[in-house]
């Protein structure tokens, strides 16, 4: 099969299937049920990751555990100043799954999801004491009703 | 390197939260307790419309919709401020920055 627009070959597009399935497969794995060496593996992903065609590799949540994470959205007005770094603190808390700035009274919006409301608020709390955070406003997530 | 991230139930929307590109606005919504129903529904009659969240404190729904230009992302968000039910709605533009690899 010819390389596409996107120069995937056959064995690329295998590959990519097979992370798809299962992105924890070791190289080693990969290689024998691809009949490449292991060499060949990693420079197909390092392409594939240099490309944007790899963009990341996730995990999926089981559903059960999914359902009982409490999400609550966080509204942050930070200190022009402090602007930046404050944001690279943000990005590094673990427990925020996602973080964008907006327009409007307050500077960035975060989500943050924890197994407990206490939990939950000591997020919050953490986020209010980093210097750069001038208020907060959160909610939690009671349902989401739609996610197109 | 690539970032590993955890995917849970979503944000913004699907295209959103993989971090694609687009003109996007977070409308905080607030209902009369009756209406809620009636005003969910007619909001995922949207075709703009991505995400839809229920919460908790002063505003009641989370709205996020998607418009190709300003001007009618101006008009989504006005459609959904003239909704029968729809209080108050204060919305914000989501602006395309990203912070950190686990983001980007």
């Amino acid at each position: 099969m010819k390389p596409d627009e996107q120069n995937l070959d056959e064995a690329d597009r295998q590959l990519l299937a097979m992370l798809r399935q299962d992105s924890r497969q070791p190289v080693t794995k990969l290689a024998t049920d691809l009949g490449l060496s292991r060499a060949n593996i990693y420079a197909r992903l390092s392409r594939l990751e240099q490309d944007g065609i790899i963009q990341g590799y996730t995990v999926r949540l089981g559903s059960d555990y999914d359902r009982r994470l409490i999400r609550a959205q966080v509204m942050i007005k930070v200190q022009l100043k402090l602007a930046k770094a404050t944001e690279e603190q943000l990005a590094a808390i673990a427990e925020l799954s996602a973080l964008h700035a907006i327009s409007g009274e307050y500077d960035l919006i975060a989500l943050i999801e924890a197994e407990t409301v206490s939990e939950l608020n000591t997020l919050i709390d953490r986020i209010g004491a980093l210097d750069g955070v001038e208020r907060t406003t959160s909610s939690i997530l009671l349902a989401t009703k739609i996610l197109r | 390197m690539i970032a590993v991230e955890i995917a849970g139930p979503g944000f913004l929307g699907v295209a959103a939260d993989r971090g694609d590109a687009a003109l996007r606005a977070h409308v905080m919504i607030r209902v009369a307790p009756r209406d809620t129903a009636d005003v969910s529904h007619r909001l995922s009659q949207m075709s703009e419309l991505t995400a839809l969240h229920q919460i908790t404190g002063d505003y009641d729904l989370v709205a996020v919709v998607e418009a190709p230009r300003p001007d009618d992302l101006e008009r989504t968000v006005d459609r959904i401020q003239a909704m029968s039910g729809v209080k108050q709605a204060q919305a914000s533009v989501v602006l395309p920055r990203s912070f950190s690899p686990r983001f980007g």
